[in-house]
């Protein structure tokens, strides 16, 4: 039964990716100090760094990771590459890791962007050897929680990429950096508090935390029973959904004269409490107001991580808990997903026009991205028109694989946008707008990359951005016509953000203490940084179908659930 | 009621702490005596090495006899100067011994491991709040207390119950008020003393009654009357012939002996001692009286429920809804588990001082655990048991670094607790696992108990408790929240770093790492707290 959709791993590869930063982290932190300014360690981080990556594109290269394969019965996409240990017996729990195509192409973001970021760490002085440490804690915490297939696995992971980058932020950031690492700290742990709290219901209505076994329960797929824990729930049958078990536990409790006797209300109070912890992540507006604080406060590598791979854990998150296991409620509260979407995507943008600080500005514009993703989500789940036929299918999996995209590609360009950022800042000393003026004359390199940057951001044709914009925008038309329309106007307005921000940097009369800037010279550090994000960008821009084609399968399936609803 | 020879062995870590509470005081005698600094500091130093020592020793003797060690052979080789070990083994484990009034097993060594090692990390802890005069009955009181504990975990028999409860309450009651230029200290302990008197009384008509009924039934010919399994069957006599009188007689017994362990463990609406004393005792006496103490209580009232008191008619059920429903006892521990998380909960949200607030925190985590003992299945009395080895750790971590704090500050308000975060990453970080342990954040151990005895509660059908618990977690994350916004947030008046000792740090840190330990791989344990609970009877 198990093995219908699960393919064990012949040498725990995903496991190797995910716990192997650990052991750098080991390394880095009881190697003895080198001598100040030496870069040893800095350099060993870095080359460990590379060992996910390289299982990663491994994986992906050599067909160990087979995108399209459907499991036995057909009925999901195989999840694959998968270890499996008995962890906590007495609840039922396991230690679960697998791939699919919904998280591999998230794991090579991480995997990718963890030495980038390692790299543009090398500015950091003081201490360096700790905060590297930090930065491979948090991959691992990352990794760990994009593979993990169990949900306390995952929330196990999920709490301790909060410890790194509290840390990152408090002990590395700018000036209001205490204020910043605490909100950050709160937010993301009061929001999700209540969706452990729900699980923990979850878990006693069906017995088990398996996310698999719950999304198969969730539409209706066979499922061993074996697999739930034997005292628990209200027993299952053929035929019981997540839905059906869920609302015969609030009976049993007697909860029903408080909730009412809808079959569907305990579902929707669950959808939305999950739904909160992930918007915090995602900052999606009214949610969102710890994430400028903390882009702006962490330092450049920080800043980078934080916002090209931890943003994108809210969204994962609310694919895999949210939409794969209510996706009736996600169908149902759709149109308001896509008002929040909306009101991310307008307010992101507008509240980008007003900042005066490079680093916040890029903040709201991250805002203003996140809220495309959660837009394809929206547009995926969304009631479709009748007029819309056969394309159904078709429109839901391009919204889809449009998140994946954008994801990736929001992923690679705002972290050049934030280490260019975070170059200025040690070029000039200040991140403020009106100070900057005319470089493009003192450094006109650094002002190529960050254009090639800035216009992936804002996803110009030819650039990654504009490949997962684009298929957002081709499913949200389908299923959300209207508020798409005007979601149509957010992109404009990015647009001017973006580059009016561009302009007030580089254009304009010089600044004339800002003379005699040192430019990026080709082959330099920071170069070496930016080049390899700046070849992503160019290439998936071009040719996407190599990553359109990890999320495409997992995404029709997916999309084939919302169909049938 | 004939002692072996061999019964020795199986007692031998309480002869050891008899042993080293006689010679701390012994030695104490033949130490300097002065009236100078030098004098008091030599005596302090002897009592407490004594002290660490001989709990140290006990420690690894019961890990030996408990089998948790294993002696070492390689192939045929058995290395023969482990035999040692193998002989203390066989002789250790199992057994009733004086006539059935002292059980040796699993549980008894779990209690033993928990309030040794608790003795353990006060007596490092006691810092400066140590004694100012008679340094060694100091640390004697507290081997007294601990050999006192681990008589009411192992009584098999209703008199060596109750002398263990005197032999671990008296200890503690000068204890508390060691202090006696202190007058909060003074209160502390005469408060405790009333209060643990009256209880004490209580707890002894409970018992009266129930040998009233054994030697009214007339069951003791082979059996001593008053050892708990005789309990037993004369209270499933009782309940066999429900007209007769003695039903009453059973169910008063058993209410009394309940409200008399819920005086001492700070049950509500028996709580009301516990705050004024945990905040008015030295800091580092009350994480001994709030860990191994409650802990005790609350293992004597496990063994006499599961074991005199188990029969389905007499525990009842505490499910709502169900034809056979609500009665019993569970169904009454149902309801004080309840209250007590409530009122805990609630009581602890305005305060403003950090140990006041931890002393109504542990009477809410108590609420919590007792959802494990609204019923006797395998998973209750495992998750009960887990419940509260975590919360000793727990607890013994966040008492003891607001111990540190005081030693340094010279208080537990909040306002002393600003900036701790500054003055002291280190501390604060140990502090902040522990508080998030306390508040059932995962991954730490506090979540995956509080979570287990949810499960367990709900399996054996107290689902409105579950939900009920499930809300009131709620509420105290707001408190438990509190302490890292004055740590984290709060100004400080000096950035002047805090010293944490060499003994005080290291033991810190350990017990953090089992709380990380006991959370991310909680099955560790679960073999032997399954053993446990099998040889008690638990179904």
């Amino acid at each position: 039964m198990l093995n219908e959709f699960i393919k064990f791993s012949d040498w725990s590869i995903t496991t190797l990716i995910a716990l192997s930063p650990l052991v750098g982290m080991l390394l880095a932190l009881v190697f003895p100090k080198p001598a100040e300014n030496s870069r040893t360690i800095a350099w060993g981080v870095f080359a460990w760094s590379l060992v996910p990556l390289g299982l990663t594109l491994f994986l992906w290269l050599s067909g160990g990771f087979n995108p399209a394969l459907a499991s036995v019965t057909g009925d999901q996409a195989m999840i694959q590459q998968v270890d499996r240990v008995r962890w906590v017996p007495f609840f039922n729990a396991d230690y679960f890791v697998g791939l699919d195509g919904m998280n591999f192409p998230l794991v090579f973001l991480t995997t990718a962007l963890t030495p980038v970021c390692i790299l543009a760490a090398f500015r950091i002085k003081q201490r360096q050897n700790v905060y590297l440490a930090l930065m491979l804690l948090l991959e691992s915490a990352m990794l760990g929680y994009f593979v993990s297939l169990n949900f306390l696995l995952l929330f196990l992971f999920w709490e301790f990429s909060l410890v790194p980058m509290f840390f990152i932020i408090n002990n590395w950031g700018g000036e209001n950096r205490r204020y910043s690492a605490f909100k950050f700290f709160v937010y993301t742990m009061a929001g999700s508090v209540g969706m452990l709290i729900i699980f923990e219901f979850i878990y006693l209505a069906t017995g088990t935390f398996d996310l698999v076994v719950l999304s198969r329960l969730a539409q209706g797929l066979p499922v061993d029973p074996a697999l739930l824990a034997p005292k628990l729930g209200a027993g299952y049958s053929n035929g019981a959904t997540l839905q059906s078990m869920l609302f015969s536990a609030v009976q049993d409790v007697g909860l029903t004269s408080v909730l009412g006797n809808s079959n569907g209300t305990p579902a929707a109070i669950i959808f939305w409490c999950i739904f909160v912890a992930f918007a915090v992540k995602l900052a999606v507006w009214p949610l969102h107001t710890w994430q400028p604080d903390t882009y702006e406060n962490a330092p450049t590598s920080g800043s980078m991580i934080v916002s090209a791979v931890m943003s994108k854990m809210g969204a994962y998150g609310m694919i895999r808990l949210m939409i794969m296991l209510f996706p009736k409620q996600t169908n149902h509260f759709a149109p308001i997903l896509a008002i929040f979407a909306l009101a991310s995507i307008l307010f992101g943008a507008y509240a980008g026009l007003a900042q005066t600080n490079l680093k916040r500005l890029i903040a709201y514009a991250s805002i203003n991205h996140m809220g495309y993703v959660l837009l394809g989500l929206a547009a995926a789940a969304s009631a479709a028109p009748e007029s819309l036929g056969n394309l159904d299918v078709a429109i839901r999996t391009s919204a889809l694989n449009g998140v994946q995209a954008q994801m990736v590609a929001h992923g690679f360009s705002t972290a050049a946008l934030f280490f260019l950022a975070g170059e200025l800042y040690e070029r000039t000393g200040t991140y403020q707008l009106d100070q900057f003026g005319g470089l493009r004359k003192v450094m006109p390199i650094f002002a190529g990359i960050m254009g090639v940057a800035m216009f992936a951001n804002l996803g110009l044709p030819g650039l990654a951005g504009f490949v997962g914009e684009f298929f957002i925008f081709r499913g949200a038309w389908g299923t959300q016509p209207v508020i798409t329309t005007i979601a149509v106007l957010g992109l404009i307005v990015t647009a001017l953000v973006l580059i009016r921000m561009y302009q007030k940097i580089f254009y304009g009369p010089v600044n004339h203490k800002l003379t005699n800037l040192p430019d990026i010279k080709v082959g330099d550090w920071a170069f070496n940084v930016t080049l390899p994000l700046i070849i992503v960008l160019l290439v998936f821009g071009i040719y996407p179908k190599p990553l359109m084609d990890l999320s495409n399968y997992a995404a029709t399936v997916m999309a084939q659930v919302f169909t049938s609803l | 009621m004939n002692f072996q020879i061999a019964d020795f062995t199986r007692l031998i870590p309480e002869f050891l702490i008899l042993a080293i509470a006689a010679l701390v005081l012994l030695g104490d005698v033949l130490t300097r005596w002065s009236k100078g600094k030098e004098s008091l500091a030599e005596r302090t130093g002897e009592a407490i090495a004594m002290t660490l020592m001989g709990l140290g020793l006990a420690f690894v003797m019961v890990l030996i006899q408990g089998g948790f060690f294993s002696w070492v052979q390689i192939g045929d080789w058995k290395f023969y100067n482990f035999s040692i070990f193998q002989n203390l083994r066989t002789s250790g484990l199992d057994g009733s011994i004086l006539g059935g009034a002292f059980v040796v097993d699993p549980l008894t060594h779990i209690g033993r491991l928990i309030f040794i090692g608790a003795a353990f990390v006060t007596v490092v802890l006691t810092g400066k709040a140590k004694p100012s005069n008679n340094p060694a009955e100091f640390y004697a009181l507290i081997l007294f207390a601990t050999l006192g504990m681990i008589f009411m975990t192992a009584g098999g028999e209703l008199i060596m119950i109750y002398l263990g409860v005197e032999l671990t309450s008296i200890p503690l009651y000068v204890l508390a008020g060691y202090f006696r230029r202190d007058p909060v200290s003074t209160e502390a302990g005469a408060k405790y003393y009333i209060f643990g008197a009256l209880s004490s009384a209580i707890l002894l008509f409970g018992m009266s009654l129930l040998l009233g009924l054994t030697l009214m039934n007339g069951q003791t010919m082979n059996a001593t009357p008053t050892s708990l399994s005789s309990v037993k069957t004369a209270v499933e006599l009782a309940f066999a012939n429900p007209e007769g009188p003695s039903q009453g007689v059973a169910i008063l017994g058993l209410l009394f002996i309940l409200a008399g362990m819920a005086y001492k463990v700070a049950i509500v609406p028996f709580h009301a001692w516990s705050p004024d004393v945990y905040q008015g005792a030295p800091t580092s006496m009350t994480a001994f009286i709030s860990t191994a103490s409650k802990t005790a209580g609350f293992f004597l009232l496990y063994r006499v429920l599961v074991t005199s008191f188990d029969a389905p008619s007499i525990m009842g059920t505490a499910a709502i809804g169900v034809p056979t429903s609500f009665g019993g006892w569970t169904s009454l521990v149902a309801i004080l588990a309840s209250v007590t998380m409530l009122v805990g909960n609630l009581a602890a949200l305005p305060q403003t001082n950090a140990k006041r607030m931890l002393a109504y925190s542990s009477i809410a985590q108590a609420g919590f655990l007792m959802l494990g003992l609204v019923g006797t299945q395998r998973d209750s009395s495992v998750s009960f048991l887990m419940y509260l080895v975590a919360y000793t750790v727990t607890n013994l971590v966040a008492f003891g670094i607001l111990a540190v704090v005081e030693d340094n500050v010279g208080g537990t308000d909040f306002s002393n607790l600003n900036g701790l975060g500054r003055r002291s990453p280190g501390l604060t970080l140990l502090l902040t696992v522990a508080v998030l342990s306390l508040a059932g954040i995962p991954p730490l151990s506090g979540f995956f108990v509080k979570f287990y005895v949810f499960i367990a509660a709900w399996q054996e059908g107290a689902k409105w408790l579950v939900i009920f618990a499930v809300s009131n977690t709620v509420i105290s994350l707001y408190y438990y929240l509190r302490f890292l916004k004055a740590v984290y947030f709060a100004p400080a008046e000096t950035e002047e770093p805090i010293k944490v000792g060499f003994g005080p740090g290291i033991v810190m840190t350990a017990l953090t790492l089992l709380i990380f330990g006991l959370g991310i791989v909680p099955t560790w344990l679960y073999g032997v707290l399954e053993q446990a609970t099998i040889r008690i009877g638990a179904r």
